[in-house]
């Protein structure tokens, strides 16, 4: 849903399209003044060349992917976790802040101010926008335009001056924010898998975040492969040993994978039985650009039984903040739920939080899993040409 | 002090005639495209590194662009070593340029501070120290008048504040408004002056009894030293209190700045006189959470960055970068002189009484 906090699930490409988007700022275009030109010690004696400014850039070649990552919707945060308080946040290479204005609209912009580069997400909320807290420019959520500077008389600020605005989405619980140049693409940023539109929310919502020291892609390799023992959650989602093959589909936008798998991932004696032989069927799809992940998870009678999102943000060259949703449905929900509430409280006693989803990255390296190796080829797709999603619409294609 | 000029210092391009903006006469601003603080040591000047009331037996370190200045008090003799007397009774002796090998920085003493030199120990006079009207030169003034203050950047970004008025609207919200207010600035090839005047303020209500009327005239000078930091701050309000301030920017590295700050207060009740001081701290706590972070942001700058917008607000600002910026680019070329027109030893003292 766009610029409602609520959670709504039901996410088409067709509702994408009315993304609060705005356009950003080309970099020429934020600039006052007439800026000389820097004197560097071979450039001294030049002298300064006064009322020289940049060089114009047409085809926005220097704003082509500021983010450093793939165009596409990336989670930033959850939509509880973003108030009318700005909060500062890592998207790639570029630091970004994100609140919610007076219409409770998400907005994004780029966090520093023009001015004196202070962090605008040290400012407040106001209703002419966002309020940097040094000088107090203001700054339009939706178009990055500064609106105000304190004490300018009825001179107006130039509509030169802004700072880069994001589009963002909000959806399914996360804020997404669009980190290609120009338009963003209508493209749905939680892939939905099979039996998605049959289940209904739930109101058994648990939620977690965790900073991993693994690449994102690698993240989400291994979250495809067994997000159970990944985030932790073997007994709702299945973490041991696969009994069947798993069955693959891939498109154009991610892949999807439905595996067989035992619950438990208990020790075993020698080559004798697990003690346990109980096991779980579960559904994953991975947005190829981001690696939003979804699973559901199903009892053997084929009831489904837990919705899980998984968002991964890149917030360094090595290191993901993994935010992860779990909706419990069905009768036992809230014993679901409170049991996964207990996991997430007693993680920090058994160890760190990352330390499964590291040890399963870093895993994940080793094995042949199709539904992997299909990632990787969709992954070096859009690296090569990027806007694939949108102009490869290609027929499903079945792996087996 | 006198201005002459030493042999020193050089006599080309003189400037003798200030450059003077003010503010409504000059809407627009544009500024260096390429400020870096925190990237290069100015040198060839003196610092007022401590107040010479706390330098005792044992030693006080206080570095410089990253240079260990010790100093302490040899039967009564300041010294101002690269290393701590216990390290050179073990034998550590360092000796950098900036010593000429002795291990000794040139140090003198004057308006309660004990200065160093930080550059070439053979350029170093004492006609080079600023002169500081309002001070005494022998002495130090009460204990209950001296701060010390320590903030997480570079001091370039500490002069940079101190110049720039449109902050305090905001960050310090109990100062006194900018708007309205006529604003000077003018500058030398080291030094920046603003001088801020208002007439006909009115007073708040709390005070008005106290000062037995409504209104007041105040009138602020600030006077920023741009290759030591020293800055001087002179504030007048008419009726009610004068403040006499020096604020001293050291650079420790370039993400600490040490402020020895010296307060000068005058017509105010002794209680005031001895309270008012402890609320520099409050300020400066203000001003170091927005210096923090933006310190972090010029220290990480490259050149695809985009150079910073300016408003007319920004004119001392802008002066103050600019200077910066020539003595970086001479100092570059290995020009560490200073011209006449910026000899810091000029007597200033009509410059910022009269703002």
């Amino acid at each position: 849903m766009i610029g409602h906090p609520e959670d709504g699930y039901p996410a088409t490409a067709g509702m994408l399209a009315s993304v609060a988007h705005a356009a950003m700022p080309a970099p020429d275009q934020v600039r006052g003044g007439t800026p000389e030109r820097p004197t560097p010690a071979s450039e001294a004696a030049d002298g300064p060349s006064p009322g020289r400014t940049r060089p114009a850039d047409p085809d926005g070649v220097a704003d082509r992917e500021p983010f450093g990552l793939v165009a596409g919707w990336w989670p930033v945060a959850f939509s509880s976790e973003v108030y009318a308080s700005p909060r500062g946040v890592r998207l790639g290479g570029r630091q970004i802040v994100v609140y919610r204005d007076e219409g409770r609209v998400v907005r994004a912009l780029t966090d520093r101010c023009p001015h004196r580069r202070m962090p605008l997400s040290m400012g407040t909320v106001t209703s002419a926008g966002l309020r940097c807290g040094y000088h107090g420019w203001v700054f339009d959520g939706a178009s990055g335009r500064c609106t105000v500077i304190p004490d300018l008389g009825p001179e107006t600020p130039s509509g030169r001056i802004g700072v880069p605005a994001h589009p963002v989405s909000e959806e399914g619980g996360f804020v997404f924010v669009w980190t290609g140049s120009g338009t963003p693409q209508p493209l749905t940023p939680v892939l939905p898998v099979a039996g998605w539109e049959r289940v209904q929310p739930s109101r058994q919502v648990v939620r977690g975040v965790v900073e991993a020291r693994a690449a994102h892609t690698e993240l989400s390799e291994a979250l495809l492969v067994n997000p159970g023992a990944a985030l932790g959650l073997g007994w709702l989602l299945g973490g041991g040993d696969e009994m069947l093959g798993p069955e693959v589909v891939l498109d154009a936008a991610g892949v999807a994978a439905r595996r067989c798998r035992l619950t438990w991932s208990l020790p075993r004696l020698g080559t004798y039985d697990p003690v346990s032989k109980r096991t779980t069927v579960s559904t994953t799809a991975t947005t190829a650009a981001t690696g939003m992940t979804t699973t559901l998870a199903e009892t053997p009678a084929g009831r489904t039984v837990a919705r899980v999102v998984v968002g991964l943000t890149p917030v360094g060259a090595y290191r993901t903040t993994v935010r992860w949703r779990v909706e419990t449905l069905g009768l036992g929900s809230r014993l679901a739920s409170a049991s996964c509430c207990l996991t997430v409280a007693g993680r920090p006693l058994t160890g760190r939080m990352a330390h499964r989803l590291e040890t399963a990255a870093d895993g994940v390296g080793s094995g042949c899993d199709p539904a992997v190796q299909g990632l990787r080829e969709l992954r070096a797709a859009l690296v090569t040409t990027p806007g694939l999603p949108a102009s490869a619409a290609k027929d499903p294609k079945e792996v087996r | 002090m006198t201005t002459t000029t030493p042999a020193h210092m050089t006599t080309e391009h003189p400037r003798t005639n200030t450059n003077t903006a003010v503010l409504p006469e000059s809407r627009t601003a544009s500024g260096p495209a390429d400020f870096r603080p925190g990237t290069f040591a100015l040198r060839d000047a003196w610092f007022p590194v401590v107040h010479t009331r706390l330098v005792g037996r044992r030693s006080v370190l206080r570095p410089i662009h990253g240079q260990p200045i010790y100093l302490w008090r040899d039967n009564g003799v300041l010294k101002a070593s690269e290393d701590s007397p216990k390290d050179r009774e073990r034998g550590r002796y360092r000796a950098s340029e900036f010593t000429a090998g002795t291990g000794f920085y040139p140090v003198g003493e004057r308006y309660g501070y004990a200065w160093v030199w930080y550059g070439n120990p053979a350029a170093a006079s004492l006609d080079l120290i600023p002169h500081l009207p309002h001070l005494p030169v022998d002495k130090s003034l009460p204990r209950h008048f001296l701060g010390n203050v320590v903030f997480d950047c570079s001091y370039e970004l500490v002069c940079d504040n101190l110049l720039d008025l449109s902050h305090a609207d905001l960050l310090h919200s109990w100062q006194q408004r900018v708007a309205g207010s006529e604003i000077r600035v003018s500058s030398t090839s080291e030094t920046v002056m603003m001088a801020r005047v208002a007439g006909g303020r009115p007073i708040a209500k709390a005070r008005r009894r106290q000062l037995k009327a409504e209104r007041q005239d105040f009138r602020m000078a600030t006077l920023v030293h741009v290759r030591s930091g020293v800055c001087m701050l002179y504030g007048s309000y008419e009726p009610g209190m004068s403040v006499r301030m020096l604020h001293p920017a050291n650079p420790e590295s370039a993400t600490r700045t040490r402020t020895p700050v010296t307060f000068n207060l005058q017509r105010l009740s002794p209680l005031t006189r001895h309270l008012s001081p402890l609320a520099g701290h409050l300020t400066a706590r203000q001003d170091n959470w927005a210096l923090r972070p933006q310190n972090q942001r010029y220290l990480r700058a490259v050149a695809e960055d985009e150079p910073d917008l300016n408003s007319p607000f920004d004119v001392a600002s802008l002066r103050y970068r600019k200077v910066y910026q020539d003595l970086v680019a001479r100092q570059r070329l290995g020009d560490y002189s200073y011209r006449p027109d910026g000899d810091p030893g000029r007597d200033v003292t009509a410059e910022i009484e009269r703002g």
